[in-house]
């Protein structure tokens, strides 16, 4: 569905692109990572047409951006990253301009308004004006706008930037509604977004593409999937048995809290399931197995690994891993250390 | 529908939106009417719509910008450009639609100041012939201050600014109406001359006397065309900038 051959973009001195490449099967859901000014707006702006490239082309549906540019942006709906919109305008009178200038037919118009208005929960605020809602509201808004001529591409700048939690989850629920039937590419700083709603994900950094892999594969491939244990025993004894087990391994302790001894066990074979940890510590000596958990690696530290780690802070919003490390290891820092 | 009718009627509705809108246009017909009846038209006896028309050159100096700083400065500012350049519609759709919403609302005005003309019509006898002259030629001078004030407004986000530059360009381009006026005799004739030539608001003079050049009026449509086209060049260069 969507084609990226090489795309090269300046602005003055400054490159923006260096060549990036990469494809879109229809039906995806691409995640696009990157820090600020690593060139995901760049493609996201060429892809609609807002920009022309220095060299490289786009292809949307078979179709090239600079040579059949009104053919291309009928196929995209488009979220810029600021979600520009006409405040002054009702809700209901900006979505029916959206679908005029987008070309959807009069006698088709009212149905469209309407099903974008149901699909992004409009239906209560229709009639205001657009610089009266909340920022969760406007967003929905410029979904709506980007949806309203049912567009085979959907491009998502940054959809969810400067919204609530509560916000957050909801357009992250609308963007994996629409995903369903639509290939879109949307671009992020939180990398749980991606984890939430994408189905690949490219990493982009100074212009060019430094990972571009299905979401499980990119983090599987980090290697090492440690294992989370907590265990009620003699430490010493527990240490030396774990070691054994994992061979080239080593055990991590982490913590004691009361009885329970807790540490992270890295680099067991994968095959080598939960089941020989259980029966290792439970069946065999006897000792209460109070948390067993494997790790996945996350994003966040692929991520910081192959944009140089400290040039931005990642923006950490993930609970789960913030539950666990206040349960666990409270010393810890999150997010690693690498 | 259109493109360029579809920017066209979102533009025309958005003035009605914001109070400039109100007070610019009862501005205009306030000023036009003191310039039209005031106390000399009574004294000369006349049925003439002729000093009204000489004061439009003048008048549409201060109104245009007015009207046209808000069209493309607003859409950078709020950033909505990005989107309306991403729309299926060429640029100059765009440039034309934005020039037919002033068009439309000015014309409006215009039209407003047609019962005055009409009183005058019956209570003397009006020659209609430098009327229409008036009208037509009105048009298409405002046609042409409108696309100079398109054009400026697209080259900044700041509405002031689009409003100073046109007022600006309106003011040096017309500076031949304001020497007529101090009737300045000691300016050579050659300048003089080449002020009247180039002087936007004089070829309406002249069509406003009833008197219809093909010159006059050719003068104006390919200066609005020129500044249109100079708009939309505008516009595609941002997409090579970004």
């Amino acid at each position: 569905m969507i084609q990226v051959e090489n795309l090269k973009k300046h602005y003055g001195p400054t490159q923006a692109l260096a060549g990036v490449s990469f494809e879109v099967p229809r039906g995806e859901v691409l995640g696009f990572v990157g820090p600020n000014g690593a060139g995901k707006t760049t493609t996201m702006k060429i892809l609609t047409g807002f920009l022309y490239p220095d060299e490289g082309s786009a292809k949307l549906g078979g179709l090239d951006v600079l040579e059949q540019p009104l053919e291309t942006k009928k196929l995209v709906g488009y979220l810029p990253e600021s979600n520009p919109l006409y405040m002054e305008m009702s809700v209901l009178a900006y979505l029916r301009f959206a679908a005029d200038i987008r070309g959807v037919e009069g006698r088709y118009r009212k149905a469209a308004v309407e099903k974008v208005v149901r699909d992004c929960g409009l239906g209560g605020v229709k009639g205001k004006d657009i610089g009266e809602l909340s920022k969760g509201y406007k967003q929905r808004v410029g979904l709506a706008q980007a949806m309203i001529h049912d567009p085979d591409i959907l491009i998502l700048d940054e959809p969810t930037s400067g919204l609530d939690p509560n916000q957050i989850v909801e357009i992250r629920n609308l963007i994996k509604k629409i995903g369903q039937e639509r290939t879109v590419i949307l671009s992020t700083h939180y990398l749980q977004e991606v984890e939430a709603t994408c189905d690949r994900v490219i990493i982009i950094h100074q212009g060019r593409i430094v990972a571009d892999d299905k979401l499980d594969r990119l983090v599987s491939q980090d290697g090492d999937l440690p294992l989370l244990l907590g265990v009620v025993g003699p430490e010493e004894k527990i240490r030396t048995q774990l070691q054994e087990l994992a061979g080239k391994g080593n055990v991590e302790s982490l913590d004691r809290r009361g009885d329970a001894f807790f540490c992270r066990l890295h680099g067991l074979p994968r095959e080598m399931g939960n089941e020989a940890i259980f029966d290792l510590l439970v069946t065999r000596n006897g000792w209460k197995l109070v948390e067993l958990h494997r790790e996945t690696p996350r994003l966040e530290t692929i991520f910081r690994k192959l944009t140089g780690g400290t040039e931005e802070p990642v923006p950490v919003e993930d609970e789960r891993e913030e539950a666990l490390a206040a349960s666990s290891s409270p010393g810890e820092e999150k997010g690693g250390s690498e | 529908m259109n493109k360029a009718l579809v920017i066209a009627r979102r533009e025309f509705a958005a003035y009605w939106l914001s109070p400039i809108a109100y007070v610019v246009l009862g501005l205009f017909l306030f000023l036009n009417s003191y310039f039209f009846l005031n106390p000399m038209f009574f004294q000369m006896g006349i049925a003439t719509t002729q000093n009204m028309f000489n004061f439009w050159g003048q008048l549409f100096i201060f109104f245009i910008p007015a009207v046209t700083m808000r069209l493309w400065a607003e859409e950078r500012k709020q950033g909505t450009l990005e989107l309306l350049l991403t729309y299926p519609a060429k640029v100059p759709e765009l440039v034309f639609g934005k020039f037919l919403a002033a068009l439309a609302f000015i014309g409006l005005g215009v039209i407003l100041t047609l019962p005055a003309v009409f009183t005058v019509a019956h209570f003397g006898d009006l020659d209609w012939g430098p009327v229409v002259g008036g009208y037509l030629g009105g048009i298409l001078m405002v046609s042409a201050y409108l696309s100079l004030g398109l054009f400026f407004s697209s080259l900044t986000e700041n509405q002031i600014v689009a409003f100073l530059l046109t007022l600006f360009a309106l003011l040096i381009l017309n500076l031949s109406l304001f020497i007529q006026i101090s009737e300045s005799g000691n300016i050579p004739y050659w300048i003089t001359w080449m002020l009247s030539l180039v002087g936007l608001g004089n070829h309406f003079l002249s069509l406003a006397k009833g008197v219809v050049s093909s010159q006059d009026v050719l003068y104006y449509l390919a200066f609005t065309a020129f500044f249109l086209w100079m708009n939309a060049l505008v516009l595609e260069a941002k997409k090579w900038r970004g």
